[in-house]
C-alpha cells in the first residue's frame, strides 16, 4: 500500500525532499526518539533505511559518525548523513530485510544452530567496537536494537555508544532498558565497561536460546513487592512508583534472579547454557571481554545438535544422518524418525514418555546427544 | 608490540600473548589460551573459529602472530588438523603471521632461556610462550 507522504511528520517530509532518489515503502514511528523510513534507493539500487532522530540544538551528534568509523559485517553500514534542522538530523543506512531481532524471534522459530550463529555474530560485531583503537561500548544492546538481514545479525542504534576512558577503563552507565542493565550500572558509582556489553550479549544469548524475559516490568515483581507497590501507589506519584519498580528490578539483577534459566527449552545442551550463564553473572566472575565469551562458545560448538521447535513438535535435524521429531500424540510424547531429507517420518517405538524432558532423555541415551 | 605465540596441536590452538621486550615482558589475557576447531569442520565451524580468533586479536591489539613451522615430512610431520588450522589462520588473521622453526626456539632457549620468567608450566602453553618470545625484541 502506498504511503501518503502528506500525512508524514514534517521532519520526515523535509528529509524526503533532500533525497529525491529515495522511494518510500514503509514508515515506522515506534522508536523512542525519531522515525525510520524504509525504501528503495534508485541510484544505489538497494533497499535502504533512513533514520530521523532528534537532538539538542546545535549538538554535534555522534551516531552516524561512530557508525562510519566501524567497518564490520555485523555492524550497520551508513551511506549518508544530513541535518533536517538545528534539532533534527537523519542518516541513511542499510535496510535489514528481517527487521529487528525482537520481531524476527516473534515471527520465526529459530533453530539452535541459527541462535548460536546469531550470538557469535553479535559478539564478533562487538569486538570491532571494543578493539583498542576504538574502545567503544554500545550500552544498549537488546533485541530491538539488533537487526537481522538474510540470517545475519547487524548491530544497530548507536545513540548510547560511549568511549571507554583510558585512565579508568570505564564509561558512564546508561539508564536505558533496565532489564538489560548489568549490576554494575546501578547505584551511585554506576559505570559501564566492556564486560557490561558482554552481560547484555549474555541476556540476548539467553533469549536466542529460548529463555523468556517479559518486557512487562511488573511481572518480575514478587507477591510481596506487588503488595508494597500498591502501598506506594496510594502515597506516591508516577516517579515514586517507577523508582520502586526499578529498585525491585535492580535487586533481581544484582542477585542474578532476573533470568529464569528453566524456561530454556529442554534440547539446549547444558554446556551451551553454562557458557551463556557465565556472561550474565556478577562482574568479577563474568567474561572480561567478548573474545573470552566467543572462545567458550567455540569450545561448546563441537557436536551441537540442530534442534528446532516447529508447529508439529521439536525436530532434530541431521543427527548422524537421521532427522528425529518429538511430538505430542494423545497423552504421550512419541518419537518419529526418517533419513535426513527423506519425505516421511515413521514412528520409532523406542521413545515414549509423559513429557518432553523425559522423552528427550530417552532420545539422548539412544542416539548419543550431548 | 603485542605478540601472540601459537602452538598448533591436533585440532587445537594454544595461545600465549606477550607484550614488552625479551628482558621485561608480561602476559596478556592469560585466561584465554585455547581455541579449537572441531574435527571435520563445516563452513560454520570455521566461521565461529575465525570470529573468535579475530575478536581475540582485536581485544588484545595483537600486532604479530608467531606459529610453529610444521614439519611436512618425516616422523614428526604435522597431521591434517594442524594443517587445516594453519590454513585458516593464514587466511583470516588480522595480524601479520610469521613462522618459526622449533630449532630456532631451541637456540633461543640456550642463549636467553633465563629471561623466560613467565613461561607457563604446562608443556603446550610453554611451547606457545616460546613462540611468542621469539617475536619479542
Amino acid at each position: 500500500m502506498a504511503i501518503d507522504i502528506e500525512s508524514l511528520p514534517s521532519e520526515a517530509k523535509k528529509a524526503l525532499q533532500q533525497f529525491n532518489e529515495f522511494q518510500l515503502a514503509e514508515f515506522n514511528d515506534s522508536g523512542a526518539n525519531g522515525y525510520v523510513m524504509i525504501g528503495r534507493h534508485d541510484l544505489l539500487r538497494k533497499d535502504v533505511a533512513i533514520k530521523i532522530y532528534f537532538h539538542e540544538e546545535n549538538e554535534v551528534d555522534q551516531e552516524p559518525a561512530i557508525i562510519a568509523t566501524l567497518n564490520h559485517e555485523n555492524i550497520l553500514k551508513v551511506f549518508d548523513a544530513r541535518k533536517v534542522d538545528e534539532c533534527c538530523s537523519f542518516y541513511m543506512m542499510q535496510a535489514a530485510n528481517n527487521g529487528d531481532l525482537f520481531s524476527f524471534q516473534k515471527r520465526y522459530h529459530l533453530s539452535l544452530d541459527l541462535s548460536y550463529k546469531l550470538l557469535c555474530q553479535l559478539l564478533s560485531g562487538l569486538s570491532a567496537m571494543h578493539c583498542q583503537e576504538k574502545k567503544l561500548v554500545h550500552r544498549d544492546l537488546k533485541p530491538e536494537n539488533l537487526l537481522v538481514h538474510d540470517d545475519k545479525l547487524v548491530i544497530a542504534d548507536f545513540g548510547s555508544v560511549r568511549k571507554i576512558d583510558d585512565a579508568t577503563g570505564k564509561a558512564p552507565a546508561s539508564k536505558h532498558s533496565i532489564l538489560y542493565r548489568p549490576p554494575e550500572a546501578f547505584g551511585d558509582n554506576a559505570f559501564f565497561d566492556f564486560s557490561s556489553d558482554v552481560y547484555q550479549s549474555g541476556i540476548i544469548g539467553y533469549l536466542l536460546f529460548g529463555g523468556s524475559l517479559s518486557n512487562d516490568l511488573l511481572s518480575h515483581l514478587s507477591k510481596r513487592e506487588l503488595k508494597e507497590l500498591d502501598r506506594v501507589k496510594k502515597t506516591g506519584g508516577d516517579y515514586e512508583i517507577s523508582k520502586y519498580v526499578d529498585s525491585c528490578i535492580e535487586k533481581k539483577a544484582k542477585s542474578g534472579k532476573l533470568l529464569d534459566w528453566s524456561s530454556i527449552p529442554f534440547y539446549v545442551p547444558k554446556k551451551v547454557i553454562k557458557a551463556v550463564k557465565k556472561a550474565v553473572v556478577n562482574r568479577d566472575k563474568r567474561y572480561t571481554n567478548v573474545s573470552e565469551f566467543l572462545s567458550e562458545l567455540a569450545k561448546v560448538r563441537a557436536g551441537l545438535p540442530d534442534w528446532i521447535a516447529n508447529k508439529d513438535g521439536y525436530q532434530l535435524r541431521d543427527w548422524k544422518g537421521n532427522d528425529y521429531l518429538l511430538l505430542e500424540s494423545g497423552e504421550q510424547i512419541i518419537l518419529k524418525k526418517r533419513r535426513h531429507k527423506a519425505n516421511q517420518f515413521r514412528v520409532d517405538n523406542s521413545v515414549k514418555a509423559q513429557d518432553f524432558d523425559t522423552a528427550h532423555l530417552q532420545l539422548k541415551r539412544k542416539v548419543g546427544l550431548p | 608490540m603485542v605478540i601472540s605465540g601459537i602452538f598448533l596441536k591436533a585440532n587445537e590452538v594454544r595461545l600465549v600473548t606477550l607484550t614488552g621486550s625479551r628482558d621485561t615482558h608480561t602476559l596478556v589475557a592469560p585466561k584465554f589460551n585455547k581455541l579449537s576447531l572441531p574435527k571435520n569442520p563445516t563452513q560454520d565451524d570455521v566461521d565461529i573459529f575465525s570470529q573468535a580468533f579475530k575478536a581475540y586479536c582485536a581485544d588484545n591489539s595483537v600486532d604479530k602472530v608467531i606459529i610453529n613451522r610444521r614439519a611436512t615430512a618425516g616422523q614428526g610431520a604435522g597431521g591434517a588438523g594442524t594443517f587445516l588450522i594453519e590454513g585458516v589462520l593464514l587466511a583470516i588473521s588480522p595480524a601479520q603471521i610469521e613462522f618459526v622453526h622449533p630449532a630456532t626456539v631451541r637456540a633461543t632457549e640456550k642463549r636467553e632461556g633465563g629471561k623466560k620468567i613467565h613461561k607457563p608450566k604446562t608443556v603446550d602453553l610453554g611451547k606457545a610462550y616460546d613462540f611468542g618470545f621469539e617475536g619479542l625484541i
